[in-house]
């Protein structure tokens, strides 16, 4: 795996997997969550509208928010944190209102978010 | 809460690393959703429809909506011609718009298997077959299947015999790829309905065959 002068890394992105090792495939169904079809559904909504966003923008913003997201999170989770970040960097939103407002949900709930872990416990 | 850095990580892959498989966050990102479409709605960029109407876009395609367009090519070789040259077009003359791309269709044969994923993203017909498995859209699908599709389908209970070729074609954001599979010997003689209850969405993806090909 070299550049044509037969040296160097292989220039490409950490989502471009294609050919890694990996482990068995998890051959199992799971559910289209509502969370997941409402993420999938603002971003269609905004981009039907003025093409406030779109397809091609996400991608970039999950391809280039860094491996150890990439790593960790799946997949409408990477699209929905790429969703924030694009339109933070739109500013039509601030990464502070949507943080703020995710903890003032979670209190009327007895829940708690941490943020750095990315998780909402019971209080 | 800064955000997380944004950096280009061109060379970031070592080819030599197995891919990590992770699911964190489900919860977490549950709940930015619904801040987000909150703070949208107050800000009136989004209105209640607007979700709705996309989710109901969302919801309406099935994997039935391929089944059907399966048989009709089992049924009628020159509508299989059309949809082999012309996969859009020939979904369109079944009532259905293939929105996000371009449609391909790859016919399965006695000598050839076709499997279809994508390594880059998770691209897949949505509007014609909805959301993609979660198998497909996981990590260990996207980059194993381009270099060992045989062991792949080995893991779906599927075996290719060694003289039937496998070929595995990689999505992108121009092409989306619906496999044809091999039709039932009888097929053109049995109910249109009938053969459209015999297609899974497995097989239209290629990780299913109606038949063995050894059968064949």
């Amino acid at each position: 795996m070299t550049d044509e002068a037969g040296k160097g890394p292989p220039y490409r992105g950490y989502h471009d997997i294609g050919g890694l090792p990996g482990g068995p495939v998890a051959c199992v169904e799971r559910p289209f969550d509502d969370w997941q079809k409402l993420s999938e559904a603002i971003r269609g909504a905004l981009e039907q509208k003025n093409r406030t966003v779109s397809l091609d923008e996400i991608r970039r913003v999950f391809e280039s928010f860094g491996e150890h997201l990439y790593e960790t999170l799946g997949f409408y989770e990477r699209r929905a944190e790429a969703l924030t970040i694009l339109l933070t960097e739109k500013e039509i939103v601030t990464r502070e209102e949507v943080l703020t407002r995710m903890d003032a949900i979670a209190a009327s709930r007895g829940q708690r978010v941490d943020h750095a872990a990315r998780t909402v416990e019971a209080l | 809460m800064t955000p997380e850095p944004i950096g280009y990580a061109a060379d970031a892959v070592d080819p030599s690393r197995p891919v990590v498989e992770g699911h964190e966050g489900a919860d977490y990102y549950a709940l930015m959703t619904e801040a987000l479409h909150k703070i949208l709605l107050e800000k009136q960029i989004l209105a209640p429809a607007d979700t709705d109407r996309v989710i109901a876009a969302l919801e309406a395609p099935n994997v039935t909506w391929g089944a059907r367009i399966v048989a009709q090519a089992w049924r009628d070789p020159s509508y299989k011609a059309r949809l082999l040259a012309d996969g859009s077009a020939a979904a369109r003359e079944m009532g259905y718009t293939i929105k996000e791309a371009k449609l391909v269709v790859v016919e399965n044969t006695a000598r050839l298997h076709n499997v279809i994923v994508c390594t880059l993203c998770s691209c897949y017909p949505r509007s014609l077959l909805g959301q993609p498995p979660w198998w497909y859209i996981s990590k260990n699908y996207r980059a194993r299947t381009v270099r060992e599709p045989r062991a792949v389908l080995a893991e779906f209970g599927v075996d290719i015999p060694a003289e039937v070729e496998v070929r595995v074609h990689d999505s992108n954001a121009d092409m989306r790829y619906l496999v044809l599979p091999k039709a039932p010997a009888d097929a053109a003689d049995r109910p249109f309905e009938e053969l459209v209850g015999l297609v899974t969405r497995n097989m239209l993806i290629g990780t299913a065959i109606p038949e063995p090909y050894s059968g064949a």
